[in-house]
């Protein structure tokens, strides 16, 4: 008896389906294999992520925490302080502000801090010692997640009151020993770190476009 | 009894509104190019946040005119940003730290 026309076609529709599907898993097999994912000789070991044990002190941060802003009125205290909330919404280059960690720096008259990023970077939040009319300002900067490995900084020139001056603080990851930065006059400037900080503070700014670069003697 | 029910459901969509109008800077320089040393100025408001970030390769720096000085991107692309104590009356810049015209966009709140 000849089979039903019908059902020969259904047959060969899903005998189709059948060869794509095995044609997909081969393709996506040989696709494994070339890459060298598939093999556990070939795999390339996963490099530990950057650490910084300055974010694991259990010293209190000193920078008091505020929830809003308002006009300073005769009498409110001087210093630095630092909003929970981003003033720019959903921006994740902004610490998480549970991880905020005091820095010790070698250079008189800065403060510092250290903190992750919401985005998974590190940041750096620096006071560099001056208020203007009771008004205390703190710069900040995170780097990006991919970033971890060289770290964050800041550089801050144009202080009032405090003309030509450059202070540059950064973070770096534990067994970085210092780091160096092509400066604006050309010369290289080496600065050594302690407790992941480094600190520069002179009279000329680093070279535009010019990052520091972390060093380790080990 | 209509009425307050109606009332009550303004009264609440007012506060969303609020709510959700209450926390974001403005972007006072969109892509704005600046000279290389030149200084670029938003309006004057009150303010206590400046940011900057640049596009391209070139350096900026973000600040609040007479109050704080100026902290530059540490790479390209990158955010630099100034965060006051207390609002203040005054204007937030961009200064252009690179060795040419580049472009910004720049924040206050």
């Amino acid at each position: 008896m000849a089979p039903d026309a019908a059902f020969v076609r259904r047959l060969l529709s899903r005998r189709k389906y059948l060869v794509g599907g095995m044609i997909g898993v081969i393709a996506v097999t040989v696709a494994l294999l070339l890459s060298g994912g598939g093999t556990a000789a070939t795999a390339s070991p996963s490099s530990a992520a950057p650490t910084y044990s300055a974010l694991a002190s259990a010293e209190p941060s000193g920078l008091p925490l505020v929830s809003s802003h308002s006009k300073r009125e005769a009498g409110d205290p001087v210093g630095p302080t630092f909003p929970v909330q981003p003033p720019r919404e959903g921006d994740e280059n902004w610490p998480v502000i549970s991880s905020i960690r005091r820095l010790h720096l070698e250079a008189q008259g800065l403060s510092a801090w250290i903190a992750r990023s919401v985005a998974g970077g590190v940041c750096v939040i620096l006071y560099d010692g001056v208020s203007v009319e009771g008004v205390s300002p703190v710069d900040l900067s995170c780097s990006s997640p991919e970033g971890l490995e060289r770290g964050a900084s800041v550089e801050v020139s144009e202080i009032p009151g405090e003309p030509g001056e450059v202070v540059a603080v950064g973070v770096v990851p534990d067994g970085v020993d210092s780091v160096s930065q092509t400066m604006a006059d050309g010369s290289t400037s080496t600065t050594p770190v302690v407790g992941n900080a480094w600190a520069r503070v002179g009279d000329v700014a680093a070279a535009p476009g010019q990052e520091p670069t972390p060093t380790s003697e080990g | 009894m209509r009425k307050s029910l109606l009332a009550a459901l303004v009264a609440v969509a007012c506060l969303g509104t609020v709510g959700a109008a209450s926390a974001d800077a403005v972007e006072y320089a969109h892509h704005v190019g600046i000279e290389s040393g030149a200084n670029y100025f938003g309006p004057y408001v009150s303010l206590y946040y400046s940011e900057v970030v640049g596009y391209g390769q070139g350096i900026g720096c973000a600040g609040i005119r007479g109050i704080s000085g100026v902290s530059c991107e540490p790479g390209p692309g990158e955010s630099g940003a100034v965060i006051l104590s207390y609002y203040v009356s005054s204007e937030p810049y961009i200064h252009n730290h690179a060795t040419y015209t580049s472009y910004y966009n720049g924040w206050y709140y």
